[in-house]
């Protein structure tokens, strides 16, 4: 089986799921302080 | 100076995050359209950003973990996250090993660095304009450009001894901002023009590893050591660590002949 070019690999469920969880985690990380904010604001 | 941007209903949106977050947005869709002209993109580079800012985001928060430890001795992990502050020199730090364990977990072999660093400048100097509305601006100066404040905002500035209402002072962000606007511009005519792939991020990290380490001196930062603040600290090795890395490159030889120009083709496997 060829393999394919690298920088061109097939998107798939698994890798989909990786870049959200990367994506929405560093988020939190990074702005977890200023959603406690936020929320203190709505209560 | 301005703590909240503005208001979406009653929530206000503060104005640190709200820079932060466009220049994080502005520099990943840079990346991708490098990534594109040099037809490169797909999902492995897709996957190497989201790894730099996850990365990214661990090392600006850990690395600043300290400080809240000084106020509070026994914290939980999950308090020091949330109430503790932010570094770049430690996102960057996080983002640069961050990119390196994605490539290698996905076994992407090309170098991205050159992706990264016209990017990379453009979302600091978005960035640092948050950074420049609501933290402490700098030393005092008798310069012309030094910037007041007023009595309200030279109060929530306590470890700037000298600052206060009315006293000039040093605009270190804007300093920044103008240093990483000319970085973006020389940076962005440099892209293709460099021999050895990866060399434009190293270049970028180098000079702005410099340029921080003097900035310091007039951000009025917290001395950690003889005069030195921790991030000075943190640049010394750094700035060893490129400078070294361009000694060794220039002693082999890799610069010889000049900037010979890459094409997409050319920077694969290195």
């Amino acid at each position: 089986m060829a393999l394919e070019p690298e920088g061109k690999r097939k998107w798939t469920i698994g890798r989909i799921l990786a870049v959200a969880a990367l994506v929405i985690t560093g988020l939190i990380v990074l702005f977890v302080g200023y959603c406690f904010i936020a929320l203190s604001q709505l209560g | 100076m301005l703590p909240t941007l503005f208001h979406i209903g009653s929530i206000a949106v503060p104005t640190h995050g709200f820079f932060l977050t466009l220049g994080l947005a502005v520099a990943a869709l840079i990346v991708l359209a490098e990534a594109r002209r040099r037809r490169r993109f797909g999902s492995d580079i897709v996957l190497i950003v989201a790894g730099a800012l996850f990365f990214g985001a661990l090392g600006a928060k850990l690395s600043t973990v300290w400080r809240y430890w000084e106020l509070d001795p026994t914290p939980s992990f999950f308090e020091a996250i949330a109430q503790g502050g932010k570094s770049i020199l430690g996102g960057l730090a996080g983002a640069y090993l961050g990119v390196l364990l994605i490539k290698r977990l996905i076994g992407y072999q090309g170098s991205t660095g050159d992706m990264f660093a016209p990017a990379v400048a453009l979302g600091m100097a978005i960035g640092r304009v948050g950074c420049f509305l609501t933290e402490q601006v700098g030393t005092p100066t008798s310069l012309p450009w030094g910037i007041r404040v007023g009595a309200e905002t030279a109060a929530r500035i306590p470890t700037c001894p000298g600052c206060g209402p009315g006293v000039a002072m040093h605009p270190s962000f804007l300093y920044e901002i103008a240093f990483q606007l000319l970085m973006f511009g020389v940076l962005w005519r440099m892209r293709d023009r460099l021999p050895v792939a990866g060399d434009l991020f190293k270049l970028y990290l180098l000079t702005y590893a410099v340029f921080r380490f003097f900035v310091e001196f007039v951000r009025g930062n917290e001395y950690l050591w003889e005069g030195l603040s921790g991030s000075q600290l943190f640049l010394i090795p750094s700035t060893l660590l490129l400078g070294a890395y361009f000694v060794k490159q220039m002693s082999r030889g890799a610069y010889r002949g000049g900037a010979a120009g890459l094409t997409p083709a050319a920077e694969g496997g290195r």
